[in-house]
Protein backbone atom coordinates (compact mmCIF):
# COMPACT_ATOMS: atom_id res chain seq x y z
CA UNK A 1 0.00 0.00 0.00
CA UNK A 2 2.67 2.33 1.05
CA UNK A 3 4.94 1.60 -2.09
CA UNK A 4 1.85 1.67 -4.37
CA UNK A 5 1.56 5.32 -3.14
CA UNK A 6 4.95 6.13 -3.65
CA UNK A 7 5.22 4.77 -7.40
CA UNK A 8 1.65 6.04 -8.23
CA UNK A 9 1.86 9.85 -8.91
CA UNK A 10 -0.91 11.98 -6.66
CA UNK A 11 -3.63 13.55 -8.48
CA UNK A 12 -5.80 15.57 -6.10
CA UNK A 13 -9.49 16.80 -7.08
CA UNK A 14 -10.84 19.47 -5.84
CA UNK A 15 -14.60 19.31 -5.04
CA UNK A 16 -16.70 22.58 -4.45
CA UNK A 17 -19.36 21.16 -2.48
CA UNK A 18 -22.84 23.00 -1.06
CA UNK A 19 -22.74 23.18 2.97
CA UNK A 20 -25.20 20.63 3.00
CA UNK A 21 -23.13 18.02 1.52
CA UNK A 22 -20.61 18.58 4.15
CA UNK A 23 -20.85 15.16 5.68
CA UNK A 24 -21.96 12.92 2.58
CA UNK A 25 -19.27 14.44 0.32
CA UNK A 26 -16.05 13.40 2.52
CA UNK A 27 -17.58 9.50 2.85
CA UNK A 28 -18.17 9.39 -0.95
CA UNK A 29 -14.80 10.79 -1.34
CA UNK A 30 -12.99 8.36 0.85
CA UNK A 31 -14.79 5.27 -1.16
CA UNK A 32 -13.40 6.62 -4.33
CA UNK A 33 -10.32 7.15 -3.08
CA UNK A 34 -10.33 3.23 -1.86
CA UNK A 35 -11.08 2.54 -5.40
CA UNK A 36 -8.57 5.15 -7.63
CA UNK A 37 -5.55 4.29 -5.88
CA UNK A 38 -3.15 7.66 -6.07
CA UNK A 39 -6.49 9.73 -6.31
CA UNK A 40 -7.30 12.02 -3.38
CA UNK A 41 -10.38 14.55 -2.88
CA UNK A 42 -10.66 16.90 -1.14
CA UNK A 43 -13.56 19.41 -0.69
CA UNK A 44 -14.49 23.27 -0.52
CA UNK A 45 -17.75 23.46 1.61
CA UNK A 46 -19.27 27.08 1.50
CA UNK A 47 -22.81 28.00 0.13
CA UNK A 48 -23.26 27.22 -3.50
CA UNK A 49 -23.80 30.79 -4.18
CA UNK A 50 -20.48 31.50 -2.49
CA UNK A 51 -19.00 29.03 -4.45
CA UNK A 52 -20.58 29.87 -7.92
CA UNK A 53 -19.08 33.33 -7.38
CA UNK A 54 -15.56 31.77 -6.49
CA UNK A 55 -15.41 29.91 -9.70
CA UNK A 56 -16.59 33.50 -11.76
CA UNK A 57 -13.76 34.64 -10.01
CA UNK A 58 -11.05 32.01 -11.20
CA UNK A 59 -11.15 29.64 -8.28
CA UNK A 60 -9.39 26.73 -9.10
CA UNK A 61 -11.90 23.80 -8.89
CA UNK A 62 -12.47 20.38 -10.59
CA UNK A 63 -15.70 19.35 -9.63
CA UNK A 64 -19.08 22.17 -8.78
CA UNK A 65 -22.00 20.50 -6.51
CA UNK A 66 -24.52 23.37 -5.92
CA UNK A 67 -27.77 22.43 -3.89
CA UNK A 68 -30.14 24.11 -6.42
CA UNK A 69 -30.30 24.28 -10.39
CA UNK A 70 -30.19 27.98 -9.66
CA UNK A 71 -26.67 28.36 -9.25
CA UNK A 72 -25.91 25.39 -11.51
CA UNK A 73 -27.82 27.55 -14.17
CA UNK A 74 -25.23 30.57 -13.78
CA UNK A 75 -22.21 28.27 -13.45
CA UNK A 76 -23.47 26.79 -16.94
CA UNK A 77 -24.62 30.05 -18.87
CA UNK A 78 -20.96 31.60 -17.58
CA UNK A 79 -19.14 28.86 -19.00
CA UNK A 80 -17.69 27.23 -16.00
CA UNK A 81 -18.77 24.15 -15.57
CA UNK A 82 -19.87 21.39 -18.73
CA UNK A 83 -23.07 19.02 -18.85
CA UNK A 84 -24.06 19.15 -14.60
CA UNK A 85 -26.69 16.00 -13.83
CA UNK A 86 -28.97 16.07 -10.84
CA UNK A 87 -27.76 13.06 -8.28
CA UNK A 88 -29.73 13.87 -5.11
CA UNK A 89 -33.13 15.29 -3.65
CA UNK A 90 -33.76 17.05 -0.33
CA UNK A 91 -36.24 18.46 1.31
CA UNK A 92 -36.95 20.97 4.57
CA UNK A 93 -37.28 20.74 7.92
CA UNK A 94 -37.98 22.25 10.90
CA UNK A 95 -35.33 22.03 13.66
CA UNK A 96 -35.72 23.38 17.32
CA UNK A 97 -33.70 22.38 20.33
CA UNK A 98 -35.94 19.70 22.74
CA UNK A 99 -36.40 22.36 24.99
CA UNK A 100 -38.23 24.47 22.38
CA UNK A 101 -41.51 26.34 22.76
CA UNK A 102 -41.59 25.33 18.77
CA UNK A 103 -43.31 21.88 18.64
CA UNK A 104 -45.23 22.50 14.99
CA UNK A 105 -44.77 24.63 11.94
CA UNK A 106 -48.30 26.48 13.59
CA UNK A 107 -45.95 28.21 16.13
CA UNK A 108 -43.22 30.00 13.89
CA UNK A 109 -45.61 32.48 13.33
CA UNK A 110 -46.42 33.23 16.83
CA UNK A 111 -45.34 36.54 18.03
CA UNK A 112 -42.14 36.22 19.93
CA UNK A 113 -40.51 33.16 18.42
CA UNK A 114 -36.94 33.47 17.48
CA UNK A 115 -36.90 31.94 14.02
CA UNK A 116 -33.53 31.87 11.77
CA UNK A 117 -32.88 30.63 8.39
CA UNK A 118 -30.50 31.21 5.34
CA UNK A 119 -30.52 34.44 3.73
CA UNK A 120 -32.46 34.64 0.25
CA UNK A 121 -29.20 34.58 -1.40
CA UNK A 122 -28.56 31.04 -0.66
CA UNK A 123 -30.43 28.00 -2.03
CA UNK A 124 -31.63 27.25 1.66
CA UNK A 125 -32.95 30.73 2.34
CA UNK A 126 -34.83 30.98 -1.28
CA UNK A 127 -36.00 27.47 -1.06
CA UNK A 128 -37.52 28.37 2.60
CA UNK A 129 -39.07 31.62 1.65
CA UNK A 130 -41.39 29.48 -1.59
CA UNK A 131 -42.14 27.44 0.84
CA UNK A 132 -43.80 29.53 3.34
CA UNK A 133 -45.35 31.66 0.89
CA UNK A 134 -46.80 28.15 -0.49
CA UNK A 135 -48.21 27.35 3.07
CA UNK A 136 -49.99 30.51 2.67
CA UNK A 137 -52.39 29.00 0.04
CA UNK A 138 -53.26 26.53 2.80
CA UNK A 139 -55.93 27.17 4.94
CA UNK A 140 -54.72 25.22 7.56
CA UNK A 141 -52.07 28.25 7.93
CA UNK A 142 -54.31 30.82 6.78
CA UNK A 143 -52.87 33.38 3.93
CA UNK A 144 -51.16 35.67 6.79
CA UNK A 145 -48.99 33.14 7.48
CA UNK A 146 -45.81 33.49 5.51
CA UNK A 147 -45.75 37.36 6.92
CA UNK A 148 -45.98 36.25 10.19
CA UNK A 149 -42.96 34.24 10.15
CA UNK A 150 -41.06 35.94 8.38
CA UNK A 151 -41.42 38.92 10.90
CA UNK A 152 -39.77 36.34 13.33
CA UNK A 153 -36.87 35.64 11.69
CA UNK A 154 -33.97 37.04 14.21
CA UNK A 155 -31.10 36.57 11.72
CA UNK A 156 -30.46 35.62 7.75
CA UNK A 157 -27.62 33.47 7.96
CA UNK A 158 -25.39 32.91 5.10
CA UNK A 159 -26.07 28.93 5.01
CA UNK A 160 -27.35 26.12 6.51
CA UNK A 161 -24.45 25.61 8.95
CA UNK A 162 -25.01 29.09 10.11
CA UNK A 163 -28.51 27.94 11.28
CA UNK A 164 -27.65 24.81 12.65
CA UNK A 165 -25.40 26.45 15.05
CA UNK A 166 -27.70 29.09 16.40
CA UNK A 167 -30.31 26.42 16.88
CA UNK A 168 -27.57 24.26 18.34
CA UNK A 169 -26.44 26.94 20.71
CA UNK A 170 -30.07 27.59 21.82
CA UNK A 171 -29.85 31.04 20.59
CA UNK A 172 -32.90 30.95 18.13
CA UNK A 173 -36.06 28.28 18.89
CA UNK A 174 -36.22 27.29 15.34
CA UNK A 175 -34.35 26.82 12.28
CA UNK A 176 -35.37 26.07 9.13
CA UNK A 177 -32.90 23.53 7.60
CA UNK A 178 -32.75 20.19 5.15
CA UNK A 179 -34.12 17.12 6.24
CA UNK A 180 -30.24 15.88 6.09
CA UNK A 181 -28.49 18.67 8.70
CA UNK A 182 -31.09 17.52 11.00
CA UNK A 183 -30.48 13.85 10.76
CA UNK A 184 -28.35 12.08 13.86
CA UNK A 185 -28.50 15.53 15.92
CA UNK A 186 -29.69 13.49 19.68
CA UNK A 187 -30.39 17.63 21.10
CA UNK A 188 -32.77 18.51 18.60
CA UNK A 189 -36.10 17.80 16.98
CA UNK A 190 -37.15 17.41 13.46
CA UNK A 191 -40.37 18.59 12.44
CA UNK A 192 -41.59 17.83 9.19
CA UNK A 193 -43.06 20.96 6.86
CA UNK A 194 -45.29 20.32 3.91
CA UNK A 195 -43.77 19.48 0.76
CA UNK A 196 -42.02 22.23 -1.29
CA UNK A 197 -44.38 23.48 -4.33
CA UNK A 198 -43.22 23.95 -7.70
CA UNK A 199 -39.88 22.32 -8.28
CA UNK A 200 -38.16 20.28 -6.23
CA UNK A 201 -34.86 20.50 -4.10
CA UNK A 202 -32.08 18.53 -6.45
CA UNK A 203 -28.90 18.38 -5.92
CA UNK A 204 -26.35 19.01 -9.31
CA UNK A 205 -22.71 18.39 -9.73
CA UNK A 206 -20.89 18.94 -13.51
CA UNK A 207 -16.90 19.28 -13.99
CA UNK A 208 -15.36 22.72 -13.69
CA UNK A 209 -14.68 23.08 -18.02
CA UNK A 210 -10.65 24.92 -16.91
CA UNK A 211 -10.26 21.51 -14.57
CA UNK A 212 -6.73 20.04 -15.61
CA UNK A 213 -7.62 16.94 -14.25
CA UNK A 214 -11.43 16.79 -16.40
CA UNK A 215 -11.26 12.76 -16.98
CA UNK A 216 -10.52 11.53 -13.29
CA UNK A 217 -12.67 14.68 -12.76
CA UNK A 218 -15.46 12.89 -14.33
CA UNK A 219 -14.87 9.79 -13.21
CA UNK A 220 -15.30 11.20 -9.81
CA UNK A 221 -18.94 12.31 -10.68
CA UNK A 222 -19.62 9.08 -12.36
CA UNK A 223 -19.10 7.23 -8.89
CA UNK A 224 -21.58 10.09 -7.19
CA UNK A 225 -24.08 8.96 -9.77
CA UNK A 226 -23.58 4.94 -9.76
CA UNK A 227 -25.22 2.56 -7.55
CA UNK A 228 -22.32 2.77 -5.00
CA UNK A 229 -22.32 6.59 -4.45
CA UNK A 230 -26.44 6.71 -4.31
CA UNK A 231 -26.49 4.28 -1.83
CA UNK A 232 -23.98 6.41 0.36
CA UNK A 233 -25.68 9.69 -0.30
CA UNK A 234 -29.06 7.35 0.97
CA UNK A 235 -27.12 6.73 4.34
CA UNK A 236 -26.56 10.50 4.78
CA UNK A 237 -30.67 10.87 4.00
CA UNK A 238 -30.26 12.06 0.50
CA UNK A 239 -33.07 10.46 -2.21
CA UNK A 240 -32.76 10.01 -5.30
CA UNK A 241 -32.60 12.83 -7.85
CA UNK A 242 -36.11 14.02 -8.48
CA UNK A 243 -36.79 15.78 -12.28
CA UNK B 1 40.99 54.90 6.78
CA UNK B 2 39.75 56.00 3.63
CA UNK B 3 39.40 52.71 2.39
CA UNK B 4 37.21 51.60 4.93
CA UNK B 5 34.92 54.82 5.09
CA UNK B 6 34.69 54.04 1.16
CA UNK B 7 33.44 50.03 2.21
CA UNK B 8 30.63 51.41 4.60
CA UNK B 9 29.61 53.86 2.20
CA UNK B 10 28.42 51.07 -0.26
CA UNK B 11 27.45 48.84 2.42
CA UNK B 12 24.99 51.58 3.01
CA UNK B 13 24.10 51.91 0.01
CA UNK B 14 23.07 48.65 -1.04
CA UNK B 15 21.01 48.10 2.08
CA UNK B 16 19.60 51.26 1.37
CA UNK B 17 18.56 50.27 -2.38
CA UNK B 18 17.33 46.79 -1.07
CA UNK B 19 15.19 48.42 1.63
CA UNK B 20 13.72 50.70 -0.89
CA UNK B 21 13.30 47.52 -3.19
CA UNK B 22 11.66 45.28 -0.32
CA UNK B 23 9.69 48.85 0.57
CA UNK B 24 8.76 49.11 -2.81
CA UNK B 25 7.36 45.27 -3.59
CA UNK B 26 5.30 45.61 -0.56
CA UNK B 27 3.99 48.96 -1.35
CA UNK B 28 2.74 47.50 -4.60
CA UNK B 29 1.40 44.18 -2.79
CA UNK B 30 -1.11 46.38 -0.95
CA UNK B 31 -1.78 48.61 -3.92
CA UNK B 32 -2.88 46.35 -6.62
CA UNK B 33 -5.54 44.84 -3.91
CA UNK B 34 -7.01 48.11 -3.28
CA UNK B 35 -6.54 50.15 -7.03
CA UNK B 36 -8.26 46.57 -8.33
CA UNK B 37 -11.29 47.37 -6.22
CA UNK B 38 -11.30 50.86 -7.32
CA UNK B 39 -10.71 50.60 -10.89
CA UNK B 40 -13.88 48.52 -10.79
CA UNK B 41 -16.87 51.30 -9.84
CA UNK B 42 -17.34 54.25 -11.04
CA UNK B 43 -18.94 57.39 -9.53
CA UNK B 44 -22.20 56.55 -10.88
CA UNK B 45 -21.61 53.52 -9.84
CA UNK B 46 -21.05 54.24 -6.19
CA UNK B 47 -23.86 57.00 -6.10
CA UNK B 48 -26.31 54.49 -6.81
CA UNK B 49 -24.90 52.19 -4.51
CA UNK B 50 -25.19 54.68 -1.63
CA UNK B 51 -28.94 55.12 -2.78
CA UNK B 52 -29.74 51.65 -2.47
CA UNK B 53 -31.65 51.28 0.79
CA UNK B 54 -30.31 47.89 1.87
CA UNK B 55 -26.69 49.91 2.33
CA UNK B 56 -27.93 52.87 3.55
CA UNK B 57 -29.72 50.93 6.53
CA UNK B 58 -26.08 49.14 6.87
CA UNK B 59 -24.14 52.36 6.61
CA UNK B 60 -26.52 53.95 9.32
CA UNK B 61 -26.27 51.06 11.53
CA UNK B 62 -22.49 50.60 10.97
CA UNK B 63 -22.00 54.52 11.86
CA UNK B 64 -24.78 54.05 14.75
CA UNK B 65 -22.73 51.31 16.42
CA UNK B 66 -19.24 51.92 15.87
CA UNK B 67 -19.21 54.89 17.75
CA UNK B 68 -21.75 54.08 20.42
CA UNK B 69 -18.89 51.25 20.33
CA UNK B 70 -16.19 54.30 20.33
CA UNK B 71 -17.89 55.76 23.60
CA UNK B 72 -17.60 52.31 25.23
CA UNK B 73 -14.12 52.10 24.72
CA UNK B 74 -13.36 55.18 25.53
CA UNK B 75 -15.30 55.20 29.10
CA UNK B 76 -13.98 51.63 29.66
CA UNK B 77 -10.71 51.14 28.62
CA UNK B 78 -9.30 54.34 29.63
CA UNK B 79 -8.98 53.62 33.36
CA UNK B 80 -7.57 49.90 32.29
CA UNK B 81 -4.88 51.78 30.32
CA UNK B 82 -4.33 54.41 33.32
CA UNK B 83 -3.78 51.00 35.31
CA UNK B 84 -1.74 49.23 32.99
CA UNK B 85 0.75 52.36 32.93
CA UNK B 86 1.71 51.82 36.03
CA UNK B 87 4.25 48.91 36.85
CA UNK B 88 2.53 46.01 39.15
CA UNK B 89 3.06 42.58 39.95
CA UNK B 90 1.39 40.19 37.17
CA UNK B 91 0.76 43.54 34.76
CA UNK B 92 2.47 41.39 31.81
CA UNK B 93 -0.15 38.52 32.11
CA UNK B 94 -3.18 41.15 32.78
CA UNK B 95 -2.04 43.13 29.84
CA UNK B 96 -1.69 39.66 27.51
CA UNK B 97 -5.22 38.52 28.41
CA UNK B 98 -7.00 42.29 27.37
CA UNK B 99 -5.30 41.99 24.19
CA UNK B 100 -6.03 38.70 23.48
CA UNK B 101 -9.46 39.73 21.47
CA UNK B 102 -7.69 41.29 18.62
CA UNK B 103 -5.73 38.33 17.93
CA UNK B 104 -7.90 35.81 17.99
CA UNK B 105 -9.92 34.65 15.09
CA UNK B 106 -13.53 37.17 15.04
CA UNK B 107 -15.58 34.18 14.65
CA UNK B 108 -14.11 32.43 17.91
CA UNK B 109 -14.51 35.75 19.29
CA UNK B 110 -17.80 36.14 18.26
CA UNK B 111 -18.61 32.15 19.91
CA UNK B 112 -16.76 33.11 23.06
CA UNK B 113 -19.50 36.13 23.39
CA UNK B 114 -22.51 33.70 22.33
CA UNK B 115 -21.28 31.11 25.25
CA UNK B 116 -21.33 33.64 27.95
CA UNK B 117 -23.63 36.31 27.00
CA UNK B 118 -26.10 34.25 24.73
CA UNK B 119 -29.51 32.40 26.25
CA UNK B 120 -27.72 29.26 27.02
CA UNK B 121 -24.77 30.97 27.86
CA UNK B 122 -22.85 31.15 31.08
CA UNK B 123 -25.14 34.22 32.52
CA UNK B 124 -27.73 33.38 30.52
CA UNK B 125 -30.11 32.90 33.06
CA UNK B 126 -28.87 36.11 34.82
CA UNK B 127 -29.48 38.28 31.97
CA UNK B 128 -32.93 36.31 31.39
CA UNK B 129 -33.74 37.22 35.00
CA UNK B 130 -33.00 41.17 34.04
CA UNK B 131 -34.76 40.59 30.88
CA UNK B 132 -31.79 41.28 28.84
CA UNK B 133 -31.62 39.23 25.26
CA UNK B 134 -28.32 40.11 23.33
CA UNK B 135 -28.25 37.81 20.75
CA UNK B 136 -29.74 38.94 17.60
CA UNK B 137 -30.36 42.91 18.95
CA UNK B 138 -28.35 45.60 17.97
CA UNK B 139 -26.86 45.80 21.42
CA UNK B 140 -24.97 42.40 20.28
CA UNK B 141 -23.66 44.43 17.50
CA UNK B 142 -22.09 46.68 19.86
CA UNK B 143 -21.20 44.41 22.29
CA UNK B 144 -19.00 42.69 19.66
CA UNK B 145 -17.26 45.56 17.86
CA UNK B 146 -16.17 46.73 21.48
CA UNK B 147 -14.77 43.12 22.39
CA UNK B 148 -12.88 43.12 19.39
CA UNK B 149 -11.64 46.61 18.89
CA UNK B 150 -11.10 47.99 22.74
CA UNK B 151 -7.66 46.36 23.06
CA UNK B 152 -6.45 48.48 19.95
CA UNK B 153 -7.17 51.45 21.71
CA UNK B 154 -6.12 50.35 25.54
CA UNK B 155 -2.51 49.06 24.30
CA UNK B 156 -1.55 52.89 22.43
CA UNK B 157 -3.27 54.62 25.15
CA UNK B 158 -1.07 52.93 27.88
CA UNK B 159 1.87 52.84 25.99
CA UNK B 160 1.16 56.69 26.10
CA UNK B 161 0.14 57.29 29.28
CA UNK B 162 3.26 55.55 30.54
CA UNK B 163 5.11 57.67 28.93
CA UNK B 164 4.29 60.99 30.44
CA UNK B 165 6.89 63.24 31.86
CA UNK B 166 8.11 62.04 35.22
CA UNK B 167 9.05 65.54 36.43
CA UNK B 168 5.05 66.65 36.37
CA UNK B 169 4.44 63.61 37.73
CA UNK B 170 6.57 64.10 40.77
CA UNK B 171 5.95 67.39 41.19
CA UNK B 172 2.32 66.43 41.15
CA UNK B 173 3.07 63.96 44.19
CA UNK B 174 5.37 66.40 46.37
CA UNK B 175 1.79 68.65 46.07
CA UNK B 176 -0.05 65.71 47.71
CA UNK B 177 -2.08 65.25 44.48
CA UNK B 178 -4.01 61.97 44.51
CA UNK B 179 -2.59 59.35 41.73
CA UNK B 180 -6.29 59.55 40.09
CA UNK B 181 -5.94 63.32 40.24
CA UNK B 182 -2.36 63.41 38.40
CA UNK B 183 -3.42 60.88 36.07
CA UNK B 184 -6.32 63.28 35.00
CA UNK B 185 -5.15 66.63 35.43
CA UNK B 186 -1.33 65.87 34.79
CA UNK B 187 -0.79 62.66 32.60
CA UNK B 188 -3.96 62.28 30.34
CA UNK B 189 -4.28 66.24 29.09
CA UNK B 190 -1.36 66.45 26.81
CA UNK B 191 -1.96 62.96 26.14
CA UNK B 192 -5.00 64.02 24.44
CA UNK B 193 -4.17 63.66 20.62
CA UNK B 194 -2.25 60.57 20.77
CA UNK B 195 -5.65 58.86 22.59
CA UNK B 196 -7.45 60.05 19.92
CA UNK B 197 -5.33 58.59 17.85
CA UNK B 198 -5.39 55.05 19.46
CA UNK B 199 -9.13 55.52 19.65
CA UNK B 200 -9.96 56.23 15.70
CA UNK B 201 -7.99 53.28 15.22
CA UNK B 202 -9.92 51.34 17.65
CA UNK B 203 -13.44 52.99 16.10
CA UNK B 204 -11.72 51.97 12.51
CA UNK B 205 -11.34 48.47 13.40
CA UNK B 206 -14.95 48.76 15.10
CA UNK B 207 -16.36 49.95 11.38
CA UNK B 208 -14.71 46.92 9.73
CA UNK B 209 -15.80 43.96 12.30
CA UNK B 210 -17.39 41.20 10.69
CA UNK B 211 -16.65 37.69 11.91
CA UNK B 212 -17.51 38.51 15.67
CA UNK B 213 -20.76 40.11 14.76
CA UNK B 214 -21.98 37.51 12.48
CA UNK B 215 -21.44 35.18 15.11
CA UNK B 216 -22.95 36.76 18.29
CA UNK B 217 -25.46 39.04 16.76
CA UNK B 218 -26.31 37.27 13.57
CA UNK B 219 -27.11 38.99 9.82
CA UNK B 220 -30.75 40.83 9.91
CA UNK B 221 -31.10 44.32 7.65
CA UNK B 222 -31.37 47.16 9.80
CA UNK B 223 -30.85 45.51 13.40
CA UNK B 224 -27.51 43.53 13.08
CA UNK B 225 -26.71 44.34 9.21
CA UNK B 226 -24.03 46.65 9.05
CA UNK B 227 -21.47 47.18 6.04
CA UNK B 228 -18.55 44.58 6.34
CA UNK B 229 -21.88 41.81 6.31
CA UNK B 230 -23.45 44.11 3.95
CA UNK B 231 -20.87 43.88 1.35
CA UNK B 232 -20.56 39.96 1.64
CA UNK B 233 -23.95 39.36 1.17
CA UNK B 234 -23.72 41.77 -1.75
CA UNK B 235 -20.69 39.61 -3.15
CA UNK B 236 -22.80 36.44 -3.72
CA UNK B 237 -25.77 37.79 -5.46
CA UNK B 238 -24.49 41.40 -7.20
CA UNK B 239 -20.44 41.77 -7.03
CA UNK B 240 -21.06 45.17 -9.01
CA UNK B 241 -22.88 46.49 -5.81
CA UNK B 242 -20.89 44.90 -3.22
CA UNK B 243 -17.84 46.34 -4.75
CA UNK B 244 -19.12 49.70 -4.79
CA UNK B 245 -19.97 49.07 -0.94
CA UNK B 246 -16.43 48.16 -0.44
CA UNK B 247 -14.88 51.30 -1.99
CA UNK B 248 -17.22 53.35 0.18
CA UNK B 249 -16.08 51.61 3.55
CA UNK B 250 -12.47 51.96 2.06
CA UNK B 251 -12.83 55.72 1.45
CA UNK B 252 -14.72 56.32 5.24
CA UNK B 253 -11.62 54.07 6.56
CA UNK B 254 -9.05 55.79 4.78
CA UNK B 255 -10.73 59.06 5.77
CA UNK B 256 -10.54 58.10 9.23
CA UNK B 257 -6.87 56.98 9.40
CA UNK B 258 -5.95 60.36 7.70
CA UNK B 259 -7.54 61.93 10.23
CA UNK B 260 -5.15 60.12 13.28
CA UNK B 261 -2.15 61.22 11.36
CA UNK B 262 -3.31 64.96 11.14
CA UNK B 263 -4.81 64.72 15.16
CA UNK B 264 -2.10 62.69 16.76
CA UNK B 265 0.52 64.69 14.45
CA UNK B 266 3.92 62.30 12.73
CA UNK B 267 5.46 61.47 16.14
CA UNK B 268 2.35 59.92 17.53
CA UNK B 269 2.67 56.15 18.43
CA UNK B 270 0.36 55.17 16.69
CA UNK B 271 1.96 54.71 13.26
Amino acid sequence: MVVSSILIAQTTLTVFAAASLHQAFPALGTQFEASHPGISVRFSFNGSQILEAQLEQGAAADIFASADKRQMDKALQAQLVADPKPFASNELVLVAASSSKVTTAHDLSAPGTKLVMCAQAAPCGAYARRLLQGMDADPAYGQTYSGGVLRNVVSEELDVEGVMSKVTLGEADAGIVYRTDALNQPNLRSIALPALPGTPIVYAIGVVRTSARASTAADFVAFVLSAGGQKILAKYGFSAART
Amino acid sequence: MMHRSTRAAARDTTLTATALALGAAFALFSLTALVALIVRVSPAGLWTALRDPVVEQALALSLRTSLISAAFIIVLGTPVAAILATPFRGRAILETLITLPVVLPPVVGGLALLLAFGRAGLLGRELDFLGLHLPFTTAAVVIAQTFVSAPLYISVAKSVLSRANPQLVEAASTLHASRAYTMLRVVIPPALPALAGGLTLAWARALGEFGATITFAGNLPGVTQTMPIAVYMAAQTDLQAAIAVAVLLMLLSYGALLAVRHVAGESSVVM
